[in-house]
């Protein structure tokens, strides 16, 4: 037993130097690895630092909160022992109390209000342990990433949005729901837990919403996992195709990692989910036009909405 | 190969503007803006790939019932922008800052009127921002309601406004994920008290008494376009 045979993380900066989207990964410590993304939240942490080089405090977040993920990893700390979590938001909450301290100044206009949280990002974490035929995964998360498994049988997500209002996944990409909750440095905050365990083969993926939230259906996303997967011959160019199709539709910076257990290469990755992929094309995709109807693409998803919240 | 499918927004905002004599330098900017507003948060907008279909844009300009009578109270119809850029230029000019009597102002009249206004309905992504600039508290609703020019449909007190505001189980007169309040205010009582009960807020807290003289047009238009 070991790692994953493939991981990839397609990722991009909106504009270079100013994204406020991060991402970590590793599988250095036997059976057991993660892979994470971070988006941090641009409207309420747009103010700037001047001791770190006047970056936003978004942009600080995600990456510190990356960092903390990957060293409480190092550190061997993800244990599945059900404690996790709490190690895991102990060490968020310590280390950004502490970068605040560090950061903080006087100067400049005092803000407050809901939509303001100093140093907020959201995060999809997945740590994973492989057990052979199966493989045992903890999901973490705050705010509106979202963490997934992908099988034969389709996308599945795992993760519940942290959004004010109770929307599936269709609808919240046309209500763009208000997040009730994200990582930040006042503390306050919940980091979400599940754990599930699913059969091999399978992906495990962590996307911000760059990479799902800004196309028309869920079905989408699936499709540009498995289309881009499709047209690939190696891990690398899988990346790079996936970002490709992500970064004409997305308003947004985005990172998506994904992980996959259970199949030898991308050759056989590419067979195994090849009949998925043409499923997905001919039933969810082929059938919308540019200009599509709300009530079709409604309809469309009431079909898949049970596969993709099957567990 | 992917998806067809690309979402637009449209953009509603309304700009709140205390015209109190100690305004003159904030009126300034926006007056000085006015024609570039538009471009400028497109230019923003554009840079974070978001695409803005309907820009709508409105101005409420105020001061005190008791003590300015007919001119405590400006309010335009939304502006489309750009098509009616020259409209919205000209209304902005016509602000000037006077008046005002006691320190307080009926700040929040004018944002009641603010909430209620015709909101774009349309499409599938919608923002609904209410920016709102004052260097003064804000008179308890109802302080002027013995003038005649006084309005007769204005929310009785605070709890009556914090209803048409709304919240996630009551939508009040705005969508609920749609709306932002963005208040350049000092840290006095009203907006204070917006800032401490109300969901969708980010309060930019100012010096009372100085005409936001710590603001400036970038954080404007930042402000804005990360609220969209």
């Amino acid at each position: 037993m070991a790692g994953p045979s493939i991981v990839i993380c397609s990722e991009r900066e909106k504009l270079a130097g100013l994204g406020e989207d991060s991402f970590s990964y590793s599988f250095d410590c036997g059976d057991t690895g993660y892979i994470s993304v971070f988006d941090g939240c641009g409207g309420m942490g747009a103010k700037k630092y001047p001791k770190v080089g006047n970056r936003s405090g978004a942009r600080v977040a995600s990456r510190l909160a990356a960092y903390v993920t990957d060293k409480l990893y190092e550190d061997k700390q993800f244990l599945f022992d059900g404690n996790d979590c709490q190690r895991l938001k102990e060490r968020l909450t310590e280390e950004f109390a502490k970068i605040r301290n560090t950061i903080e100044t006087e100067n400049g206009l005092k803000l407050g209000g809901d939509l303001f949280k100093t140093m907020p990002t959201t995060a999809s974490i997945a740590a994973v342990k492989n057990n052979g035929s199966s493989i045992t995964c903890e999901f973490f998360w705050a705010g509106d990433s979202r963490g997934y498994f992908l099988d034969a049988e389709g996308l599945c997500q795992v993760t519940k949005d942290d959004i004010k209002t109770d929307e599936d996944a269709f609808t919240n990409l046309r209500s763009d729901g208000r997040m009730s909750n994200v990582i930040h440095a006042e503390g306050d905050f919940s980091l979400n837990t599940r754990e599930i365990e699913i059969s091999q083969p399978a992906m495990i993926i962590t996307s911000t919403d760059g990479g799902f939230g800004y196309y028309g259906t869920p079905m989408d996303f699936e499709y540009i996992i498995l289309s881009s997967l499709m047209e690939s011959d190696s891990p690398e160019e899988w990346e790079n195709k996936l970002s490709e199709l992500i970064i004409p539709v997305t308003g947004d910076d985005f990172a998506v990692g994904i992980a996959v257990y259970g199949l030898d290469d991308i050759a056989d990755c590419r067979e195994h989910f090849k009949e998925r992929c043409q499923f997905i094309k001919e039933s969810y995709i082929d059938p919308v036009g540019e200009n599509a109807d709300e009530e079709q693409l409604l309809r469309l998803w009431q079909k898949y909405k049970p596969g993709y919240y099957r567990r | 190969m992917s998806s067809n499918y690309k979402m637009k927004y449209n953009v509603d905002i309304v700009f709140v503007i205390d015209s109190t004599g100690s305004m003159s330098d904030l009126i300034d900017i926006v007056k000085k803006n006015a024609i570039n507003f538009h471009t400028d948060i497109q230019a923003v907008m554009s840079k974070k790939g978001k695409t803005i279909q309907d820009f709508r844009i409105k101005v409420i300009a105020y001061r005190d019932y008791v003590a300015d009578g007919a001119d405590a109270m400006l309010r335009t119809d939304f502006f489309k922008l750009p098509e009616e850029t020259e409209a919205f230029r000209d209304t902005v000019n016509s602000i000037s800052a006077f008046g005002g009597g006691d320190e307080p102002e009926d700040g929040l009249e004018a944002l009641a009127f603010a909430i209620r206004s015709k909101w774009n309905t349309e499409g599938l992504k919608r923002r609904q921002l209410i920016v709102v600039w004052s260097d003064a508290s804000t008179h308890e609703l109802g302080f002027g309601k013995e003038m005649e020019n006084y309005p007769t449909r204005m929310a009785k007190d605070f709890n009556e406004l914090t209803k048409w505001w709304g919240d996630k189980d009551n939508s009040g007169y705005m969508d609920y994920n749609s709306k932002r309040l963005i208040l350049f205010t000092p840290d006095v009582p009203g907006w204070s008290d917006i800032r401490n009960s109300w969901d969708n807020v980010i309060h930019y807290m100012s010096e009372a008494g100085r005409g936001l003289e710590e603001v400036n047009y970038n954080q404007i238009i930042d402000a804005i376009a990360y609220s969209i």
